[in-house]
């Protein structure tokens, strides 16, 4: 099995490096899909149903196909919209506005059909069925009369109503494609997730060959899970295009942004957890709901984190289907959900046995990293001093407090991955590998690994990803990029070194084995004064290129990552206002490639829980069935003022090889966050988003109790 | 957003007389950050945009007898950050400073933000024919309303989203209008109207007139004020509900003498807590005086369905102005 070459040996693998393509992101040099402009592109616009529910009866397109500037026009078939802004037909103009005066003209006839946009309303009794499956998918497990025992006999019980909302992706740049064919090619820039599943999704699509599909997604402004698939947007941009014979370019608006594209589904959970008089947890109970939308999908997994006896869990769960844009993975899919819920229902579990929640955590967590960790960041929050042994005991007004939270994930690697290096005989090496870097940081660690491994500095070396030209590389999903990219970047870089050294050894008069490379010096092993400095190197290769492609290997990278969060808030009891002051982040993923780009993700990741937690907030009206805040103004991320002290703490295993990091730290966020309101207050606060008047609300309850 | 033609203004007659012309529909553009949301969201479709950015003289902020003299088209950031307003009115850098973000400060104008329109999300769609546009209902009443009034309210249930204007109006300040018959002065108190009146507009300006001015009051010897603004995310956010504090206070800093005192974010107009206002004046204030004026506020509050939360939560914001303004510390 393959070994990372040892740390001592590399200058920039597990050091702070900055982002390769920073400069050009910063200076505007980069270009992402929106700033494509083609000679004669068009602009794409989609039509969207204004209906929760409808059949539509009738369209007429002539008004939109007698525009002058129309250059091509697309119904899109549906006998039935199932959400407001599904899509309905779409257009092609010479420029935006002029796509959107014909969309004007497009005379949709509708039935109206009575619509559901909550799970109670989905669920209740006589409930209009919005699908031919039925609202609600039921999901179960264990035995419900045999827990329910266990509960009883358990020296404590605790019961909790959780509510997780529905969050949209928010996705900076919005998705979006710019298409143009060449007779039968298509050459597609699209704000993607997947540069190859995007090619073979366009050839499955349009019956083409996967060879007559170019797609290019240079640089991108996030996905989060729901950038996989060309969607209907991509597909549209691609068919005006091919009917117009002309460039089209459609991204979608913010406004489709939060409507159409996906979210994360909402969880409601009634939990019971039952433990014994030593506080070991003796059940898990759970009747919970979800809704993904239209599509219904809304799972989490459960029990999380914490050990539960064999056959003492049990749960019910109803996947329901509601009149809104159906779900896509957003940033460990379901995991959120399963930690909030578990964070909280196991600290109430410590309060009513008497323990400590840290102590509980270590009594009930059979996980040895997080047995380590939990140690390590109560230490940098000050748990012993600042959690508030009586929960809202802290000063009168504003009240501080302090709570824990925990996290899994998996990652892993795709073997299929495949690198190309070519070495130039100037000395120059280019690295090229068709993933794509949603802001992760892929690229600069492409970069890293690539001069580490060759031994040169990494101004020698360019990489080159985000396009279909390149060799086959995996979708960026379920945190594998980096163990997908970089064993397979180390094992192409050592084959081409080997090659090289196969080169220059007989100049040297050494075995190309007893060659080595250094700090941009190629030497024999045992005699360092036979030596070549790299551009000697290659300049004998003669006017050749070496040019290797190779593939993942195994023993570089593994799966199964372990972290805790720690948060201190304040709140404001007169206002309802949470204010978060510090996280503690405490995370284990193997080799930290970069450990610049790892902070930022766990950054980032705190800040998106953190606004999950605090202000998003999808509001259906029942009575229109429509979002009633598709934008970025009451549709509320957490800005600056939002964002504490954020201390990480990588917790480094080289010796396990790479895993991804770009979804566990989301994981904890929420609960932590919750149970430090809990520690401040002693009010506990179960549901999200925990706005002013959420907090009010529950805080004049308890006060009135 | 729909076509418009454009139209740079030469001076204000030719504003008024153009924005007048009722042949096209025309309305004026100063800093441009609450109309151009509103042509994007295609429920406001003027047939022409009157720049009045291109008459000269309109962006200057002076002092003088009369007191502190606005043009409508200063900046929000240029008040925020002028140092005589900060010393002499520190409540109106406050509110000033307090809208928006940077960048919306550093083009939104006075001028628009007393006269910019409601943020209800029913009203800001296109889908909702609703009584603000000229339709037939409110959709917030049996929609959702977190966000809305919950007090003068009726037949619509926005709230007035201004920053500026709560706290002018407990400055006494006045509005100087122009329209194509002449220039008037109108004071704030009478320049908001409640829906009950006029559910399409939120003031007492005409097609074709304009706010030229905006007049403040010199402080007494004794005055005090504060702007305070609860906002539901810290960064960049409307209020859930503000209070603008102006105070007169005896010689020696105790004694409330006069108190003005206008919430915002409650109510369709910049809402004067009079109630408070009676129970605080002639009053020492300290925090049992002032808990006990602010509960007065409000009295008369009619919550909605699900914004119950502002009476309680404005009532702490307007005591913690008050005792801001008076340099009280609890």
């Amino acid at each position: 099995m393959a070994q990372w070459k040892p740390l001592e040996k590399m200058r920039y693998v597990a050091h702070d490096v900055p982002r390769t393509d920073g400069p050009a992101k910063v200076t505007g040099a980069a270009k992402y899909t929106a700033d494509i402009v083609l000679p004669g592109m068009l602009y794409g616009m989609i039509l969207r149903s204004p209906h929760a529910h409808a059949y539509v009866k009738n369209i007429d397109l002539s008004g939109a196909e007698k525009h002058p500037a129309v250059k091509a026009v697309l119904d899109m078939n549906k006998y039935t919209v199932r959400y407001y802004g599904d899509e309905v037909a779409a257009v092609a103009a010479t420029s935006p506005e002029l796509a959107e005066e014909a969309l004007d003209l497009i005379k949709v006839q509708y039935e109206l059909l009575p619509f559901v946009v909550t799970e109670e309303a989905a669920m209740a009794p006589g409930a209009p069925r919005i699908a031919e499956e039925g609202n609600v998918s039921w999901e179960r497990a264990g035995d419900k009369a045999k827990v329910e025992q266990i509960l009883a006999g358990s020296s404590h019980v605790v019961e909790a109503d959780i509510r997780c909302q529905v969050q949209v992706h928010a996705c900076l740049e919005s998705h979006g494609a710019v298409a143009q064919w060449e007779g039968d090619k298509l050459k597609i820039w699209i704000s993607t997730q997947g540069v190859h599943g995007c090619r073979e999704d366009f050839a499955t699509y349009f019956e083409i060959d996967q060879d007559k599909v170019e797609v290019i997604c240079d640089y991108m402004g996030g996905g989060f899970g729901s950038k996989f698939p060309v969607g209907v947007e991509g597909q549209v941009a691609a068919r005006l295009a091919k009917i117009a014979g002309l460039p089209v370019k459609l991204m979608l608006s913010r406004k489709e942004e939060c409507l159409a594209v996906g979210n994360r589904p909402s969880a409601n959970m009634k939990l019971k957890m039952g433990g014994d008089s030593q506080g070991k947890i003796t059940a898990l109970w759970q009747e919970s709901n979800g809704t993904g939308g239209i599509s219904g999908n809304a799972g989490f997994p459960m029990p999380y984190i914490f050990a539960v006896p064999e056959g003492a869990y049990y749960k019910k769960h109803a996947h329901v289907r509601i009149n809104a844009g159906t779900e896509r993975p957003f940033r460990a899919p379901g995991h959120p959900m399963s930690a909030f819920g578990t964070d909280i229902i196991v600290d109430m579990l410590a309060e009513k046995a008497g323990i400590d929640p840290l102590r509980f955590r270590l009594l009930n967590d059979p996980d040895q990293s997080r047995q380590k960790q939990y140690k390590i960041g109560a230490e940098r929050i000050g748990w012993e001093t600042r959690w508030n042994k009586v929960p809202g005991s802290g000063s009168t007004g504003k009240k501080r407090g302090v709570g824990i939270g925990a996290g899994r994930w998996g990652g892993g690697g795709a073997r299929s991955t495949k690198v190309q290096v070519e070495i130039f005989p100037e000395g120059k090496v280019v690295v090229s590998t068709g993933t794509q870097d949603l802001g992760t940081g892929i690229r600069t660690l492409v970069h890293q690994v690539a001069a580490d491994i060759l031994g040169i500095p990494m101004s020698y070396v360019t990489p080159q990803i985000g396009r279909t030209i390149y060799p086959f590389s995996t979708g960026s999903g379920g945190s594998i990029t980096t163990g997908s990219v970089t064993p397979a970047v180390n094992n192409a870089c050592n084959t081409a070194l080997t090659r090289l050294f196969e080169k220059v050894a007989p100049a040297l008069g050494v075995d190309a084995g007893d060659l080595a490379c250094e700090d941009g010096v190629i030497y024999a092993i045992a005699d360092r004064s036979k030596s070549l400095k790299w551009k000697e190197a290659t300049a004998l290769l003669q006017g050749e290129v070496l040019n290797i492609t190779d593939g993942w290997v195994e023993g570089l990278s593994s799966s199964g990552v372990a972290g805790c969060q720690f948060a201190e808030v304040e709140v404001d009891t007169e206002t309802g206002r949470i204010k978060p002051l510090k996280y503690v982040a405490v995370q284990d993923f193997g080799l930290a490639v970069n450990t610049l780009t790892s902070r930022s993700q766990i950054n980032g990741a705190i800040v998106m829980g953190i606004s999950w937690c605090l202000s998003e907030d999808r509001t259906m009206d029942p009575k229109t069935g429509t979002m009633v805040n598709p934008n970025l103004e009451s549709y509320k991320l957490s800005g600056p003022m939002e964002i504490p002290e954020i201390e990480v703490i990588i917790d480094h295993m080289p010796e396990r090889g790479v895993i991804g990091l770009g979804e566990p730290p989301q994981v904890p966020v929420a609960g932590a966050l919750a149970n430090a309101v809990y520690n401040a207050t002693g009010v506990r606060i179960t549901r999200m988003p925990m706005t002013a008047d959420v907090v009010l609300q529950a805080l004049a309850k308890k006060g009135g109790a | 957003m729909k076509a418009f033609s454009y139209y740079n203004a030469t001076d204000l007659k030719d504003a008024v007389m153009v924005l007048g012309n009722m042949e096209v529909q025309s309305l004026p553009l100063a800093g441009g950050t609450d109309i151009l949301g509103e042509m994007k969201n295609r429920y406001v479709s003027p047939g022409r945009l009157v720049n009045l950015k291109s008459i000269p003289g309109l962006d200057k902020i002076s002092f003088g007898r009369e007191g502190l003299k606005l043009g409508a088209l200063v900046r929000l950031h240029d008040i925020a950050m002028d140092k005589r307003i900060q010393k002499d009115y520190p409540g109106l850098a406050q509110a000033a400073d307090s809208v928006g973000s940077p960048q919306l400060r550093n083009v939104g104008t006075l001028g628009g933000n007393l006269c910019q329109r409601p943020r209800c999300w029913y009203y800001r769609g296109e889908e909702y024919p609703c009584i603000r546009k000229s339709g037939g209902i409110c959709y917030a009443v049996s929609g959702r309303n977190k966000y809305h009034c919950v007090i003068g309210g009726g037949p619509c249930f926005i709230v007035h989203p201004s920053d500026t204007a709560p706290m002018l109006m407990a400055l006494g300040a006045k509005v100087t209008i122009q329209g194509v018959k002449g220039s008037r002065d109108v004071v704030m108190d009478e320049f908001f109207i409640l829906p009950e009146e006029d559910s399409t507009r939120e003031n007492i300006l005409l097609p074709g007139e304009l706010i030229t001015a905006v007049t403040v009051p010199a402080p007494a010897k004794g005055s005090r004020n504060c702007y305070l603004k609860f906002k539901e995310r810290g960064s960049r956010d409307f209020a859930l509900a503000s209070a603008g504090a102006s105070l007169l206070v005896d010689e020696a800093g105790t004694t409330c003498l006069k108190a003005s005192l206008v919430l915002g974010g409650v109510a369709p107009a910049p809402h004067r807590a009079k109630e408070a206002e009676a129970l605080l004046t002639g009053k020492k204030i300290d925090l049992q005086a002032v808990e006990q004026a602010v509960k007065a506020a409000l009295a008369d509050a009619a919550p909605m369905t699900e914004n119950e939360y502002k009476v309680g939560l404005a009532r702490t914001i307007l005591k913690r102005a008050i005792l801001r303004a008076a340099g009280v510390e609890v």
